[in-house]
């Protein structure tokens, strides 16, 4: 057998990772003509195999006549240092082969601290980590997903750009990228470039992110690979809505994924049966921003547990909003047993809410908790954010009071032990969003913040956990990122970051040296952008109205809600003629859930 | 309870090949769970809080190794027809760990049952140190093992030649199954000389008491 890793795999943990051949895992050699996509994840297989957009367009450009794809993830360290040291290329997952042989090597970004595995998945695949330094015979390198709507950061090392939904541009890319084979580079790029969505950082700078009108119809895999250990969302998954009508400020999703659009119950019954046949997993997963906001969602639960349960098959629904039918969807799918249930006040006050448009009322969370608390489930977890724009330690110290009262709503409800777990994480300000221009509190003043949080806890039996403030500042640094954090980020590569998102790998002096060589300041992306002062995702045209935006803006701090989303609603300009939201209009309040 | 008929055991044989070598243990366990879900074999499953299918798996074979002869119980309701159920499997598992055999019922458990596993070991030059063969080969004996205490006494039965096939050089192991432990590499890197060499074990047999 020649397979490139063959004397490496039994030095290395996990070997499962690089072996390919999974069940459902596309095996057939290419034939000369097709179109050969490498699907290349920026991380390790555990995560990348969970993810949607990677299950989605392997099975979907193997469908495709003509077109081969296969998948790649990182490398973790341990062969990575086996691979450099012995001058192996990363080869791909199915077909073995090195990333020279695909036409088109594509990947989802999902947050900004994958940017730095995807320079390692390039460097690992040998290709030169700059788009301006590729070869005509060079595979072209495409990135999209949630975190490319700001691309200044990643730009230089990325031949194109895709912003919005991928089902239909991805594959319009494979097929031009084998069309022009052999053309030089740049006659590639200008194609490839042309494709509506898309653009080449090397030949302007203008792009409408792309959108699928009609979800119902738009491609969804009716399989999944079963790999060969555990990953971190070890089930089906489908999604059953893209976009969320209600309108947080802070959620860059909320914004990047307009208008709300929905599967059908059909469909989405469909797809759940035919993946649990297809893999055998005892586990189901619908996956939306905001589940509970489906308009047939009572009608999707009952009909998957009236099939799966006798099958001993149970179904996820995360993402539930803070309402009383949340917590009775979760019920009926005896979710008690199988998980925790999770909800995301994000703030303690009624004004921070205000603020940041989370329309949920102190009652509607105390309510929900006690409904949980009666339907079976003795823990609960509660999502802050700490820094959010306008804070006061008074709001900090509302988040504790809040806690503390869901706890003793529990409590009573429950008739037993009962614990509340905080998350608090920090306020990242995001692009496209109405705060994009907002400021990002300072370290010191976020350690004080959460200090106090801490204080206001203590002693109560609510488990608290605050996340790595230099994690969340280096999110902020790309969120908002220019040229200078593109020139930062290599520096930083090319000082040992990569996986920065696993503890045991983040490197905090790698990127202070990288910052310090380039003469990156973070204070200037922490610091609140001026009103009418450009911003480096100007040109990225997300479909929502910039000046809508800064009314939200000011709304937010005049402590103004704005309504969801609803039928006939013009005002930030996502929706059109042919593509509209599929909200309802009814989702006004958290907790007045009419189905 | 009462009433229930028990469940039929039902004995198969497994290979383990090629790059599916590296799936360790625990992970075949659900290799195996999810196929019997996707075959629609109706396997019995444990009781309590968590039921799972009920398997019972022979000896764990170190990663790395390949063979030709895994064995693992299921539990069935009825007795099944072997070939109807061996193609039911093979349909939706891969290749590499096709289930080629079943034997329904038999009489004891798997543990109990295996008294004989044989592996051929095929042996290469490194490439990178030197090494000394010849001299490793002198060292590849029963007593040898004992000796240097790598071996209990009476664990390995025997070692012998084999021919080399492509290899350097080739040879049998035979070891008595006991307390469910099976032959690892580690046995062989701490034999005299045996840096420089490269290992591929397969496991070629497994022996059932009559």
């Amino acid at each position: 057998m020649n397979h490139p890793l063959e004397s490496i795999l039994p030095r290395v943990e996990r070997p499962q990772r690089y072996i390919g051949g999974e069940v459902n895992a596309v095996v057939r050699r290419p034939d000369p003509g097709d179109a050969l996509v490498l699907l290349a994840y920026p991380d390790l297989y555990e995560i990348g195999m969970s993810n949607l957009a990677q299950r989605l367009f392997y099975f979907q450009l193997n469908a495709l006549p003509g077109c081969r794809a296969d998948r790649v993830f990182a490398p973790a360290p341990d062969l990575l240092d086996l691979l450099r040291a012995r001058r192996i290329p990363l080869p791909s997952l199915d077909l073995a082969l090195p990333f020279s042989a695909f036409d088109l090597i594509g990947s989802t970004l999902q947050y900004e601290l994958n940017y730095t595995t995807l320079l390692l998945l390039l460097d690992a695949g040998g290709l030169p980590l700059r788009a301006a330094e590729r070869s005509d015979a060079d595979p072209l390198v495409v990135v999209g997903g949630p975190a490319a709507t700001n691309p200044a950061p990643f730009a230089p090392f990325v031949d194109l750009v895709c912003v919005g939904d991928g089902e239909e541009a991805f594959p319009e890319l494979a097929a031009l990228a084998r069309a022009t084979r052999g053309a030089p580079r740049a006659e590639r790029l200008a194609a490839l470039a042309a494709v509506p969505g898309c653009y080449a950082p090397l030949l302007g700078k203008s792009v409408k992110r792309r959108v699928v009108a009609d979800l119902d119809a738009a491609w969804h895999p009716d399989r999944a690979i079963v790999p060969f250990l555990p990953i971190v969302h070890d089930r089906v998954s489908v999604e059953i809505s893209r976009g969320c009508p209600h309108g947080c400020r802070f959620c860059h999703a909320g914004f990047a994924y307009r208008p709300y659009r929905e599967r059908s119950a059909d469909r989405i019954v469909d797809l759940v049966l035919r993946q649990i046949d297809a893999t055998g997993y005892p586990e189901a997963n619908l996956s939306s921003l905001s589940a509970t906001d489906h308009s047939a969602i009572g009608e999707i639960v009952d009909r998957l547990a009236a099939e799966l349960t006798p099958r001993g098959v149970s179904v996820a629904l995360p993402s539930l909003r803070i309402s009383g039918f949340s917590v009775e969807l979760a019920r009926r799918l005896n979710m008690v047993r199988k998980s925790g249930l999770t909800f995301a006040p994000e703030a303690g006050s009624q004004c921070m809410r205000d603020r940041i448009n989370k329309r949920v009322t102190e009652e509607n969370l105390l309510a929900s908790v006690a409904a949980a608390a009666r339907a079976g489930w003795r823990r609960v977890k509660l999502y802050f954010m700490v820094g959010l724009p306008g804070e006061t330690d008074e709001d900090v110290r509302a988040i504790a009071a809040l806690a503390r009262e869901a706890h003793a709503a529990g409590k009573a409800a429950g008739k037993g032990p009962f614990t509340v777990a905080l998350n608090a994480s920090s306020f990242v300000p995001k692009a496209h969003t109405p705060f994009e221009r907002a400021a990002r509190i300072g370290r010191d003043e976020l350690v004080a913040r959460f200090a106090l949080l801490r204080e206001a806890v203590r002693g109560r039996p609510v488990e608290c956990r605050f996340s790595d403030p230099a994690i969340s500042e280096l999110e902020t640094i790309y969120s908002r990122g220019d040229d200078r954090a593109a020139a930062a980020l290599e520096a930083a590569y090319r000082s040992g970051a990569f996986l920065d998102g696993w503890d045991e790998r983040f490197r905090p002096e790698a990127w202070a040296r990288a910052f310090a060589e380039t003469g990156l300041v973070p204070d200037d992306y922490f610091r609140p952008v001026a009103a009418d002062a450009p911003l480096p995702w100007d040109f990225v045209d997300m479909g929502v109205d910039r000046a809508w935006l800064a009314a939200e803006a000011a709304r937010a701090e005049a402590g103004r809600t704005t309504p969801p989303c609803g039928p006939g609603c013009r005002a930030c300009s996502a929706c059109a003629d042919g593509c509209e939201s599929s909200a309802a209009g009814t989702a006004s309040a958290e907790g007045g859930d009419p189905r | 309870m009462s009433g229930r008929a028990e469940p039929v055991r039902h004995r198969m044989r497994h290979v383990k090949r090629g790059l599916a070598r590296f799936v360790s243990h625990i992970d075949l366990i659900h290799y195996f769970s999810r196929l019997a879900a996707r075959a629609r074999v109706p396997v019995a499953f444990t009781e309590g809080f968590n039921p799972k299918p009920k398997f019972e798996f022979g000896p764990a074979l170190s990663t790395g190794i390949e063979s030709d002869c895994e064995w693992l119980d299921l539990f069935l309701p009825a007795p099944a027809d072997p070939a109807a159920l061996v193609a039911a499997l093979a349909r939706c598992g891969v290749p590499d760990l096709a289930i080629v055999e079943c034997v329904v019922a038999p009489p004891a458990k798997l543990s109990r049952s295996l008294v004989e596993l044989e592996y051929r070991t095929e042996i290469a030059p490194d490439g990178e140190e030197a090494c000394d063969l010849p001299a490793f080969l002198a060292g590849a004996t029963v007593a040898a093992l004992e000796g240097a205490g790598i071996a209990a006494p009476g664990f390995v039965t025997a070692v012998e030649p084999l021919p080399a096939e492509g290899a350097a050089a080739a040879l049998r192991f035979v070891t008595a199954h006991r307390d469910g432990r099976a032959l690892s590499p580690r046995l062989l890197e701490k034999l005299p000389a045996a840096a420089g060499l490269r290992f591929h074990h397969r496991k070629i047999l497994a022996r059932f008491a009559p």
